[in-house]
């Protein structure tokens, strides 16, 4: 019997450290404007917590106590210190990054976390902008893979631009038409 | 007419039927009723209506206004249209939302109509796909004939799914594992009798309630209870031990019930999964759906060599149908069944891996704070120093982590990854690469000082995760996963 040799066929040999490395990868940086929404968001929630607080100690009169007062005013203050500084490390620390086959986004302050998304996993894809992220001109795109319940790979704090672009690339990839 | 309108017509930005309006406003309606009933039925119940009580109807109305404000804005800013093999739906106002689904995940168009829905002539057009089931993927209110043409026009661009094997009629079938007699035995004897015995308990408070309604309340009971009770201690350890060997007969009685006749099936590519002597169970479990693959047993368990599989399915959720267990009576069993999924040729203790001991050596500052010495401090000024009874739980709570810690290994081959894990049972998780839908990387401050990480698979029917395993050994397994799945692009379904 006689076999025939296809010449296209390869099969050479990969050594683990010559796979693509997520250490080698460069993280883009989120928009500095995300910074300013995170910080008037923080604002605002203080805000609201602060009239929640101001509304309770005015009609209820057992709260109109100097001691309740102090407690609720230093627990806000530190609450609101303990997110400002969230926000500003996670900031350094957050990042996105495309590659030809997949998505990378970190995150996180105290714990820091980063998650990889294969593009041939990808169901959908949504665009969303609040109105203070649009102030900006600032969105972010949500990627949606089987089974879970929500969005749970969400780039934020990138602009409106960048996150229709992404989105774009992500439907041409995921659905194959990005491959030879 | 909207039937006979060109494809093209779906390509621009559309909104629902306006009959949207009223759906939403009788939806929205019907849940501030839902919401609002008791404040609602206080207030027309009460005999004097003074002033607080109308400040109270002003607000409920203005907050109904803004809701059913809001409901008429969201239908205004709904719109959906079709790009390329894309369904596009924006929806929102302040937070405005484009939503993707490429035509080819949708597995199925669903068209329904309620009363208001048929009265108005439209249909609800909700989309099922394999990802996401809560991304608002539908549409309130299309009119019928232009939600059919939909409808069509979806499942025509969509490529032809493969013939549903359970539709099939004629298939071959063989009976791969059942339970006999002693197995059910074995089975019953090892249930949760914990279970059944709460169970009891909980009827026997119920009977002792209603006993005491039809005496004549506290008193009697009292009385004649006191009596009783104080006769004899040989009376309350006889209750005792009644109330124990009763609720394990409850629970033998009720294991054989619930897995007589049970059989497993493979047919196709699929388990056929039927058990039950009075409520008869068919569960079927299509192969390649299965994400994640485990089976357990506790220490009585394992001495008795009785393990239960837990097949985590395509859209696993605790107390779903997609989430099945199947007790087996003997390892060799277990592996032979796993093989449908992975090949298993069972984990060396030696030769695998492990992860680092510093996840024990973590949870000494981590028990001591958080199980120990904060509710230590909190009891204290309860029951004073009694409270340091609570530093018992500690050298526990350390020796359980240290333990896990010991039995934990791992390893992976060319198709997934291995792991046991266990204090004094054990548990086996199989995981197949191809059906790793995202990766996750994380490190938390004591991890990143000591170079270490935790890597978490994520699958369509849950997760797998390795605690604890340094940073390069980590980085080092994504990036062959991130292989495997990128370069072989196999269905992970």
């Amino acid at each position: 019997m006689q076999l025939t040799l296809s010449m296209n066929f390869s099969n050479s040999l990969i050594a683990p450290e010559q796979l693509p490395s997520i250490e080698e990868v460069s993280f883009q940086s989120l928009e500095k404007d995300f910074l300013v929404v995170e910080r008037m968001s923080l604002l605002f929630s203080m805000g609201i917590l602060s009239a929640i607080g101001i509304a309770l100690i005015y009609f209820i009169d057992n709260l109109q106590n100097p001691v309740i007062i102090s407690v609720a005013v230093t627990v806000l203050a530190l609450m609101g210190i303990f997110r400002l500084l969230a926000i500003n490390i996670s900031y350094k620390y957050s990042g996105y990054a495309l590659r030809e086959k997949d998505l990378l986004f970190r995150t996180g302050w105290l714990t820091r976390k980063t998650r990889i998304v294969m593009l041939n996993r990808i169901q959908h894809v949504s665009v969303q902008s609040g109105p203070l992220e649009r102030r900006f001109g600032l969105s972010s795109v949500s990627v949606f893979t089987a089974g879970s319940s929500a969005a749970d790979f969400t780039i934020t704090g990138i602009t409106e631009d960048t996150a229709q672009k992404i989105k774009a690339w992500i439907s041409f990839e995921a659905k194959g038409d990005g491959e030879q | 007419m909207e039937n006979n309108s060109p494809i093209n017509h779906w390509q621009e930005p559309q909104r629902q039927s306006p009959a949207a309006i009223f759906i939403l406003l009788w939806s929205t309606a019907i849940n501030l009723l839902k919401g609002l009933w008791p404040i609602l039925a206080v207030y027309f119940f009460r005999g004097e209506k003074d002033s607080d009580s109308l400040t109270l109807l002003w607000g409920i109305a203005g907050f109904s206004f803004l809701t059913i404000g809001g409901a008429v804005i969201g239908y205004w800013f709904k719109k959906f249209h079709l790009k390329e093999d894309t369904l596009v739906i924006q929806s929102g106002w302040l937070k405005k939302k484009t939503l993707s689904i490429p035509i080819h995940s949708i597995q199925a168009v669903h068209l329904e109509q309620n009363v208001w829905q048929q009265a108005f002539g439209v249909a609800k057009v909700s989309f099922d796909s394999v990802g996401s089931d809560d991304i608002e993927a539908k549409l309130d209110a299309l009119a019928t004939g232009k939600a059919e043409q939909l409808r069509h026009l979806l499942m025509e661009k969509k490529a032809t799914p493969p013939p549903d094997p359970g539709e099939t009629e004629q298939e071959q079938k063989t009976l791969t594992y059942s339970l006999d007699f002693p197995d059910l035995l074995k089975l019953s004897l090892t249930a949760n009798h914990l279970e059944a015995f709460f169970i009891l308990l909980a009827l026997l408070i119920n009977v002792f309630d209603e006993l005491r309604q039809i005496l004549g309340g506290n008193d009697y009971m009292d009385t004649y209870g006191r009596d009783l009770m104080g006769q004899t201690v040989l009376f309350m350890s006889s209750l005792v031990v009644a109330v124990i060997v009763l609720s394990m007969l409850f629970s033998i009685v009720r294991t054989m019930v619930k897995y007589y006749g049970f059989q497993l099936m493979d047919a196709d590519g699929r388990w056929i999964i039927s058990y039950g002597l009075f409520d008869k169970t068919k569960k079927i479990v299509p192969l390649n759906k299965i994400q994640i693959l485990s089976w357990k047993a506790n220490w009585l368990r394992r001495k008795i060599d009785y393990w239960t599989i837990h097949v985590q399915s395509v859209g696993h959720k605790e107390n779903k149908e997609t989430n099945i267990r199947i007790p087996v009576v003997s390892f060799g069993k277990v592996s032979q069944l796993a093989s449908s999924y992975q090949s298993f040729q069972g984990i060396h203790e030696e030769k695998s891996l492990r992860i680092e001991s510093d996840y024990w050596k973590r949870s000494l500052w981590r028990s001591a704070v958080l199980i120990t010495f904060i509710p230590l401090l909190g009891f204290s000024f309860w029951i004073g120093w009694q409270a340091l009874i609570l530093l018992l739980i500690y050298p526990l709570v350390v020796w359980n982590e240290y333990k896990w810690h010991q039995n934990f290994r791992w390893h992976t081959n060319d198709t997934g990854l291995q792991r046991l894990s266990g204090v004094f049972g054990r548990k086996f998780t199989l995981l197949n690469w191809k059906k790793v839908q995202q990766v996750h990387l994380h490190q938390n401050l004591y991890q990143r000082n000591r170079q270490l990480a935790t890597v978490i698979f994520v699958t369509a029917g849950g997760k797998v995760s390795l605690p604890y395993v340094r940073l390069a050994v980590a980085t080092a397994l994504i990036d062959q996963v991130l292989y495997e799945v990128e370069s072989r692009e196999e269905s992970w379904v």
